[in-house]
């Protein structure tokens, strides 16, 4: 929408953000002996940030959401604004422990040169991009893993376990109230730490028969520590999610009839929920702790299920098949949303005149997207 | 080319009888929740307005509250309130009157333009303080009504438009609160804020509130202006209240107070709003034409 001319409304404009990014890439493998075998490699990656775009400087080089910039530096298209670069090194491990079990382990170190600044509220998940730029450095991480798998009853089963730590460096968050969209000066409103994370994995998979699928458990913690959110303590992002289960079963009945169930069931994300009220300017406000993220959504969970019946082609050129699914079988509300608000007239839309008021308490509203979802689809191909 | 027609409907048909069977299986997408939400302590809550207008000075001290719990505030009446006028070097003392809630100055005290405040509150032996100037006041020339026909989202009705001129370089901070047949619009759709980010010019071009009036509506408007540091406060109050965590919420947080604990670390919430009052009033008189009665 562009405000009419001589209209004292003035158009929001944002800056483009562009990067380019090149990597080289060396890979090798040895098998030093029947058992043992290593496989290494080592990326360059090479980052700029160009043109065309606005710097904007700030007092002491310290972006500040209260003080306006106190300059601007203009670049013009492809011009180098920012540039970062990092070897990239990865080691991975194979031993083998017995005709089909194996011990493995790796190391490896990535750059990553965009971001991802997700909000924290109860309501509608936001995350916004964030380029490396001049005053926001890529996050590095280390990774190290190691697992034991195992090929069961002529490999047709796989059982592995897996565990991981991860070590972030310049990860970013958003500050308290930040204003993400259509913000140009977007280093205003982020701030920068360190993470780590840590989990264990389960797999056990059948890969051959009419039934096959897997079942996958994964326990796994993320956490932040970022000065200027949480009072410096650590804190848990939006996506920790401990607990994260899920079940994929297909079966084939015959040849035209198959059938599929999925199975999720995963901890709620964290988010910040208020911790009590107060009343200010005539208004009841919630009132929000100054730690981020303690508090959870509920579990998650639902089931899914699909029936696959494939015509007959009967000679034709073509087959087809129909299929019906249902998401959500056992209608889970599971939460999208929370609104911490007030209900007038015991009325969760009420949208009358003051002089109707009748009642008025706090609430908390649920907002969930499905309980149940069918869909029938014809699929066809020549 | 019959026979493809009749399928086009049929086909039609199919999707619409698919179409009303999803609706069947998709019930309200909204319900009332009970989270188990983590207590509290208690927090001070200060409100304080001084302004030049005896009427409106007054200082309330309640606390915070379960977030359940729908009683009114429970107010901290034996907390000890003063204002001090750091220009004129004197001390305005504040007694508690049950009836207002709220702390009222002691001999019916108004502020002066110009001069440098510093709010005094003690409460269970922890001080806090917070420290504003009072401002000159914009003009306020007049206010005209006109008659708008529905347009979009704007329903048919009267609309006021404010005149007058923003003489200032800086410190353009304004709100407009409506008093209605005597009633304060007090919604949170009725905290009206506006600066010089579009210029000072907007109250000599006729600045229209988006409030809808009815004829023989009697309109007081109230115009306020403060540092930036209040308006910051009603900003986020506004963008809190608000906050229905969608596309367009930022991570909720607490408004930042302009008052600050002394000599501890107790957290307080609130505001300390100085400012000059100006004030006009209307009645709405519809015009030749115009209609008499509206919803």
């Amino acid at each position: 929408m562009r405000p009419a001319p001589g209209s004292i409304i003035e158009p929001i404009e944002t800056n483009p953000n562009l990067g380019i990014q090149q990597n080289f890439f060396l890979q090798g493998s040895r098998e030093l002996t029947e058992r043992f075998s290593v496989e290494g490699g080592l990326r360059w990656s090479l980052y700029g940030r160009v043109g065309p775009g606005v710097q904007f400087l700030y007092e002491n080089d310290l972006p500040n959401p209260e003080l306006p910039p106190i300059d601007t530096l203009q670049f013009g298209a492809l011009d180098l604004m920012k540039f970062y670069q990092g070897f990239e090194p990865r080691v991975g491990m194979r031993y083998l422990l017995g005709p089909s079990t194996s011990l493995k382990a790796a190391f490896n170190r990535n750059f990553q040169y965009v971001q991802v600044a997700a909000n924290s509220s109860a309501g509608l998940p936001i995350d916004r991009w964030v380029p490396a730029g001049p005053y926001i450095e890529p996050v590095r991480a280390d990774q190290i893993a190691a697992g034991v798998f195992q090929n069961l009853a002529d490999n047709k089963w796989e059982l592995s376990v897996e565990g991981f730590y991860k070590d972030f460096r310049n990860i970013i968050d958003l500050r308290q109230g930040a204003n993400v969209l259509f913000n140009d000066a977007i280093e205003t409103e982020i701030l920068t730490g360190n993470g780590y994370a840590y989990g264990v994995e389960f797999l056990l998979r059948k890969n051959v028969g009419k039934t096959n699928g897997w079942l996958s458990y994964t326990y796994s913690r993320t956490w932040r520590v970022i000065d200027g959110i949480s009072l410096g303590q650590r804190f848990n992002p939006r996506f920790d999610r401990p607990h994260d289960l899920a079940l994929v079963l297909n079966h084939t009945f015959n040849e035209r009839w198959s059938g599929n169930v999925n199975f999720i069931y995963t901890t709620g994300q964290a988010v910040t929920f208020p911790i009590g009220a107060y009343i200010v300017d005539n208004q009841r406000v919630p009132l929000f702790s100054d730690l981020r993220n303690e508090d959870r959504f509920p579990d998650y969970h639902r089931l899914d299920f699909s029936i696959n019946y494939k015509v007959p082609d009967r000679g034709r050129k073509w087959r087809s098949s129909w299929n019906f699914s249902m998401y959500n079988a056992y209608g889970r509300r599971n939460p999208f949303s929370y609104q911490f608000t007030e209900i007038v007239n015991d009325d969760l839309n009420f949208a009358g005149s003051p002089d109707e008021i009748v009642s008025r308490r706090p609430a908390i509203v649920m907002t969930y997207l499905f309980t149940f979802l069918p869909a029938l689809s014809y699929n066809f191909e020549f | 080319m019959q026979k493809n027609i009749a399928s086009w409907k049929g086909f039609r048909l199919l999707l619409l009888g698919l179409g009303l069977l999803a609706l069947g299986f998709f019930p309200s997408c909204q319900e009332e929740v009970v989270l188990p939400l983590r207590p509290s302590e208690t927090i001070p809550v200060i409100e304080a307005f001084w302004t030049d207008n005896i009427r409106l000075n007054r200082v309330s001290v309640s606390s915070s509250q379960d977030f359940f719990d729908a009683d009114t505030a429970p107010q901290l009446s034996d907390a000890r309130v003063r204002i001090l006028d750091l220009t004129a070097n004197r001390e305005i003392s504040f007694f508690y009157v049950e009836e207002a809630n709220a702390f009222l100055p002691l001999d019916q005290e108004a502020g002066r333009i110009g001069h440098r405040y510093r709010l005094q509150v003690d409460w269970q032996e922890k001080r806090y303080e917070s420290e504003s100037v009072l401002l000159e006041p914009p003009i306020l020339d007049s206010l005209a009504v006109n008659f708008r026909p529905q347009q979009g989202f704007r329903r048919e009705g009267f609309y006021i438009s404010v005149f007058g001129a923003i003489p200032f370089e800086e410190n353009n901070n304004y709100r407009i609160r409506i008093v209605r047949n005597d009633t304060l619009l007090n919604r949170r759709s009725d905290i009206l804020l506006f600066d010089d980010s579009f210029g000072t010019e907007i109250l000599d071009r006729g600045f229209e509130l988006n409030f809808r009036f009815r004829p023989q509506d009697r309109v007081r408007l109230e115009l306020f202006r403060f540092e930036r540091v209040v308006f910051d406060y009603f900003n986020q109050l506004v963008s809190l209240l608000f906050n229905d965590g969608g596309l367009f919420s930022p991570p909720p947080q607490n408004p930042v107070t302009n008052i600050r604990p002394v000599g501890h670390e107790g957290p307080v919430l609130g505001v300390f709003m100085v400012s000059p009052y100006l004030s006009a009033e209307t009645v709405i008189i519809p015009g030749p034409g115009e209609p008499d009665v509206l919803d």
